[in-house]
């Protein structure tokens, strides 16, 4: 009894989460249904989603911690554009290079992270503002270095055979990048739910003032954030250079939108101290489904961005209906 | 957050107007000189430049800019963001490119129908924000999704053409001078007599403090719904207005200036968070931008390197805006 009890109040505390998975399963049983043979029908119609709930989810690990931390990470997009490039820069290809390339270009990531954050703790300057113009910044000496600079017009060589294996190849049925994505979900769930930095992230996210009255120290959480932000973000950017068995500029855009959709859609709140990795697995999933749906229902591409918009309201919307007039 | 400016006048009663001081602050002049700056910097690099048509030519490539950091301005100050400018661009380029015939009834029908469409998505923005209050980044955001999906269905790819007459009416020079540049004046104009209305004191108000605004009894959901409203119209205007700088249309025409648009706003000491800053800064700002891609092109550096350094100018000018914000404060609790 207690434990029903236990369940029914879980689920009300997290209501939106529960709801981006009902919400992501119903789509999937109406697709099944309507189109046998797809979703729920064929095992590997539901690999190919997992796959694509996974490329989302990677790209959505940095912006969840952010978002939670009561800031939204817009360097996002140029820092996994510019792993996947360095990367690929450095090691041409080769298994071995990737011993020290791979730390290199994490440390890279680590760099504009704490730059990042100590414009947001130090300078003071919104982490809106920070992270969007380091994205121009990163833009601008990625592009350069990598059309002015070594004038390779875009063609950066291939990732290492290793990458290109966790990116394309299965382990029996199971793509490595969906083990890859369950490992590190694992990981960030823990941290988030179980270590002292994760309950600091929350409450930073919360308040920064009662934060820092009950001691806790305000300004290295958040420089941390935005550190294991960026690198996250660099992983993600290495795993999809092997997905895509490229890397190349621009690749990263797409992820801005989708990553800010899939940790609100999981229901956290843009204002901070809401939100769970669990709940941005369930927002990247929701997102994917949808993403699967258009070619099914014959509905042209540009439904995609409406749908995406309305779904992110809509999630929104129900998330705080009930907590009356705060923001979410 | 800040107390409202001293002269909240907002009562239907008569209340007693009390004189501010006006002393100029150096940190209002930042833009300004930054501005000076690199035009005398590109001067000196291109001095063959130093003619009218430098004028015409810069005022008329940079024009859309300017209308879409006006609607983002605005926005800003009263405390908002709106993302979903990019969106209404790229929609209203579409149409503007595709709908509009070359006959003058065709011309006026379409304008007047972008335009009220602009304002519609200000509306249903400003009312997401204000009424259903989701945070603006988000609301925004998923709007700018929506609207560039509308403007996928208009336009699947860069095509269509601009209405010649249009074409021909913009870029005419009844005064012997650039149109474009007759518009920036005059919404310079406008906005110094906006600035001294009811409405415009309300937006910094509300900007500043909703809660406090709304204690005083300014009616801050209409302020944040016209501010968004007015954003969306800008941006309508700054979408027809790249159909004729561009000459085609493009579904994605307008994503560069979404953030681009903040940015300028920024650079131009508008505040995120709201209640501080000037548009006619928030122009300078708009054109510091741009001078900053000449500038580079101009020195023989790449042009990729150009959203470098607009990113290093944006964290500088927001830091020194937030030191002279601080300054101001300490001076004023001395007195």
């Amino acid at each position: 009894m207690t434990t029903l009890t236990n369940l029914s109040k879980t689920i009300r505390q997290n209501r939106s989460v529960v709801l981006a998975y009902v919400a992501m399963f119903v789509l999937l049983a109406a697709v099944s249904i309507y189109r046998p043979g797809f979703g729920l029908g064929d095992p590997r119609h539901l690999r190919a989603l997992l796959l694509q709930a996974a490329v989302i989810g990677l790209a959505s690990m940095g912006q969840t911690l952010v978002i939670i931390s009561g800031g939204a990470d817009l360097s996002l997009p140029w820092t996994l554009t510019g792993a996947a490039i360095m990367m690929t820069i450095f090691t041409q290809g080769d298994n071995a290079a990737m011993a020290w390339a791979i730390p290199l270009v994490l440390a890279g990531c680590a760099v504009v992270g704490l730059l990042n954050g100590l414009g947001v703790t130090v300078l003071g300057v919104a982490p809106m503002i920070m992270t969007l113009a380091m994205n121009y910044i990163l833009l601008g000496l990625i592009a350069g270095i990598g059309m002015g600079g070594v004038g390779t017009m875009g063609r950066y060589g291939q990732p290492p055979e290793f990458i290109l294996a966790v990116g394309s190849e299965n382990i029996g049925e199971i793509p490595y990048l969906i083990i890859v994505w369950l490992v590190l979900s694992v990981i960030l769930t823990i941290l988030l739910g179980r270590t002292g930095l994760g309950r600091r992230i929350y409450a930073v996210g919360t308040s920064q003032t009662v934060s820092q009255f009950s001691g806790v120290n305000v300004r290295s959480t958040l420089i941390l954030v935005y550190v294991l932000s960026s690198v996250l973000n660099g992983l993600a950017g290495i795993l999809l250079a092997g997905k895509f068995g490229r890397a190349y500029l621009g690749m990263g855009d797409p992820y801005l939108f989708i990553s800010v959709a899939a940790v609100i859609i999981g229901g956290a709140s843009i204002l901070g101290g809401k939100g769970s990795y669990v709940g941005t697995v369930g927002g990247a999933m929701l997102l994917a489904v949808l993403l699967s749906l258009l070619p099914v229902l014959n509905m042209p591409r540009p439904f995609q961005l409406i749908i995406y918009g309305l779904v992110v309201l809509l999630a929104v919307f129900f998330s705080s209906s009930r907590l009356g007039s705060s923001r979410t | 957050m800040t107390s409202s400016p001293a002269t909240l006048d907002t009562g239907r009663a008569r209340t007693t107007r009390y004189p501010v001081r006006r002393r100029v602050n150096i940190y209002d002049l930042i833009p300004l000189i930054l501005f000076l700056v690199l035009v005398g910097l590109i001067f000196i690099i291109k001095p063959r430049l130093l003619n009218f048509n430098f004028i015409v030519v810069k005022s008329n490539a940079g024009l859309t800019m300017v209308l879409a950091t006006i609607g983002q301005s605005l926005v800003l100050l009263s405390g908002g963001i709106d993302l979903s400018i990019g969106g209404v661009i790229s929609l209203s380029n579409s149409l503007a490119a595709t709908q509009m015939a070359a006959d003058p009834g065709s011309i006026l029908l379409w304008t007047v129908l972008i335009l009220g469409i602009g304002l519609l998505v200000g509306i249903v923005n400003g009312y997401v924000v204000a009424v259903l209050r989701v945070a603006p980044f988000i609301a925004t955001l998923a709007s700018w999704s929506i609207l560039n999906g509308l403007a996928l269905l208009v336009l699947d790819d860069p095509g269509g053409k601009v209405a010649k007459p249009l074409k021909d009416l913009v870029r005419s020079d009844p005064l012997g001078i650039p149109n474009s540049l007759l518009v920036i004046f005059l919404l310079i104009v406008l906005w110094l007599i906006f600035k001294r209305t009811r409405i415009a004191t309300q937006i910094y108000a509300v900007g500043s403090d909703d809660a406090r605004s709304y204690v005083n009894g300014v009616n801050v959901i209409r302020i944040q719904i016209l501010a968004y409203a007015l954003s969306g119209f800008f941006a309508a205007l700054a979408g027809i207005y790249r159909t004729v700088e561009i000459g085609l249309g493009s579904p994605i025409a307008g994503d560069p200036f979404i953030l681009t648009s903040a940015a300028a706003a920024l650079v131009g000491g508008i505040a995120l968070g709201g209640g501080r800053g000037d548009l006619i800064n928030a122009i300078l700002g708009a054109f510091i931008m741009l001078f900053i891609f000449d500038l580079i092109t101009f020195a023989g550096i790449s042009s990729f390197y150009t959203p470098l350094v607009q990113g290093i100018f944006l964290v500088a000018a927001v830091s020194l805006n937030r030191v002279g914000y601080r300054a101001r404060i300490r001076r004023a609790l001395e007195q």
